[in-house]
C-alpha cells in the first residue's frame, strides 16, 4: 500500500471583511484511502491581527495515509467563520483544495466563497445580525453535484503550507509529473 | 601487572588465566570506540530508522509598531510525535535579553540562538515543531509573556531549489482573554492571560475557543540533513 504524508500548517486568512476568524478544516478522501496516523478534523483559535487585516492560523497539519488507488485523492476543505463580540458565529467562506500531487513543500491557497444574502433583510441580517446565510450540506463543498441555484459571493482566501512526502508508489507504477 | 604475572608464573593454570584476562580486556575497549564512531558514519542498510540533523538559528523577532516592551527573549522547545527520539542536541533553550531601543522601533530584534539537532526516527509522522514563547521584559524587570510561535521543522528538501534563502517566517500569537470580566480583571491586577501548557498550539484539536491576536513575527533560518530516508522508500521531490 501507498503512503502518504502530509505536513504542514493552515497559516492565514487574508482578505476577509470580518477581523475575527476561526477555520475548521477537514480531509476528505476517497473509500481507498485510510488514516493510520493523525487528526483529519481541526478547528483553529480565533485570530485576528493588530494591523494588517490578516488572521493567522498557524494550525498544524500532520497526517498519515494509506491508500490502495488512486481515485479520491484527498482534499482539504476550509470553512472559515467570523465571530462577534457576542461570541456568535457564522460561515464566511468555504473553499477546498485537491492535495497537490507531487511531493515536495507547496504553498496552496484557497479561494472560498460565501452564501450571498438574498434580499435587503439578509442583507441587514448579514451586517448586524449575526450573520448571513449558511449551508445545510456541507458535501456541495467538494461535489459539483448540486450547486445550481446558489448564489455566491466571493470572499477572501486560506493559505496553507503543505509538505508532501510519498513512499512506494513506484512499486505500483504510479508515476507523478 | 607484570609483578602479578610474575608471580603466578609458576602456576600454570593461573598465569594463562591472567594473560588472558589482559589481552581481553584491551580488544573489548578497542571495540566499544569503534562501535561508536560506526554508528555513526557506516550503520548497516537494515536499519528501518531514518535520521535528521537540524542545523540553523532563530534569526530575530520583528514587531512592526515597536515591541510592548523594552527587553525580550524567547524560550523555545522542540516537540515531537512518538516515534521520534531525540539523539542529539537540546530539546530546551533560553536566548539572551535582546532590545532594538538603540535603533529604529521596527528593526528587527536580533537573536542569532544557534538550533543544532539530530533526530531519529521510523516514520515521519509526528515530525519534530518547534515551539518558541516570547517573553518581554521591561526596565522594571517584570517578564511578561508576548507571544508563542511555532513552525515544523524543515521538512525533507523542503525548499525548492528557486527559492534564495533558507529564511522561514511565524507569526507571534498573543493569547486574549476570553471574555471582558477576564479583561478587567487583567487589567487591574497588571496579569496577561498565559497559556499553561503552550503544547496545546501544537495539537489542533484543542485550539477550540482559544482567541489569540498575532502582532509580530519570528524569522528562522533552518537547514536539514536526513540521512537513509531515500533507502526506506520515501519520496520527497517530485
Amino acid at each position: 500500500m501507498a503512503e502518504v504524508h502530509i505536513i504542514g500548517q493552515i497559516l492565514k486568512a487574508v482578505d476577509f471583511d470580518e477581523p475575527h476568524l476561526f477555520c475548521t478544516w477537514t480531509l476528505q478522501s476517497g473509500s481507498a484511502w485510510r488514516l493510520i496516523q493523525g487528526e483529519v478534523h481541526g478547528q483553529t483559535h480565533v485570530s485576528s491581527n493588530r494591523l494588517e487585516s490578516c488572521s493567522d492560523f498557524a494550525a498544524p497539519l500532520d497526517i498519515h495515509l494509506s491508500c490502495a488507488a488512486v481515485q479520491g485523492w484527498p482534499t482539504l476543505l476550509v470553512e472559515v467563520h467570523a465571530v462577534n463580540v457576542l461570541q456568535q458565529s457564522w460561515p464566511v467562506g468555504y473553499g477546498f483544495a485537491h492535495i497537490p500531487a507531487t511531493p515536495g513543500a507547496h504553498r496552496v491557497e484557497i479561494n472560498t466563497w460565501k452564501v450571498a444574502p438574498n434580499g435587503w433583510w439578509q442583507s441587514i441580517r448579514e451586517r448586524f445580525g449575526g450573520g448571513g446565510a449558511s449551508l445545510s450540506k456541507t458535501d456541495l463543498l467538494f461535489s459539483g453535484v448540486e450547486r445550481y441555484k446558489l448564489q455566491t459571493r466571493s470572499s477572501g482566501k486560506v493559505i496553507a503550507d503543505l509538505h508532501l512526502i510519498f513512499r512506494k508508489f513506484e512499486e505500483y507504477g504510479v508515476e507523478f509529473h | 601487572m607484570s609483578g602479578y604475572g610474575a608471580g603466578n608464573s609458576i602456576l600454570g593454570n593461573q598465569s594463562t588465566g591472567s594473560k588472558q584476562v589482559k589481552p581481553k580486556q584491551k580488544p573489548k575497549k578497542i571495540k566499544k570506540e569503534l562501535k561508536c564512531a560506526k554508528e555513526t558514519m557506516d550503520s548497516k542498510a537494515t536499519a528501518s530508522y531514518f535520521s535528521l540533523s537540524i542545523t540553523g538559528q532563530i534569526v530575530s523577532a520583528t514587531f512592526p509598531l515597536g515591541p510592548d516592551k523594552e527587553f525580550v527573549f524567547l524560550r523555545y522547545e522542540l516537540v515531537a510525535g512518538p516515534d521520534w527520539q531525540l539523539v542529539s542536541g537540546p530539546q530546551h533553550g533560553l536566548t539572551q535579553l535582546a532590545t532594538n531601543k538603540h535603533g529604529h522601533f521596527n528593526e528587527p530584534i536580533v537573536f542569532s540562538m544557534p538550533i543544532e539537532v539530530t533526530y531519529k526516527s521510523t516514520s515521519p509522522f509526528g515530525w519534530p515543531q518547534l515551539l518558541v514563547s516570547v517573553f518581554g521584559r521591561s526596565g522594571m524587570g517584570r517578564e511578561v509573556l508576548m507571544g508563542y510561535a511555532h513552525i515544523h521543522l524543515p521538512v525533507f528538501g523542503s525548499r525548492p531549489a528557486t527559492d534564495e534563502s533558507c529564511e522561514r517566517e511565524a507569526s507571534i500569537l498573543l493569547p486574549k482573554c476570553p471574555n471582558m470580566i477576564a479583561d478587567v480583571t487583567s487589567w487591574l491586577l497588571r496579569r496577561e492571560p498565559e497559556l499553561k501548557d503552550p503544547k496545546v498550539l501544537l495539537n489542533s484539536m484543542k485550539c477550540k475557543g482559544l482567541s489569540m491576536e498575532s502582532y509580530g513575527s519570528l524569522k528562522f533560518q533552518l537547514h536539514t540533513m536526513m540521512r537513509g530516508a531515500r533507502k526506506l522508500g520515501y519520496k520527497w521531490h517530485a
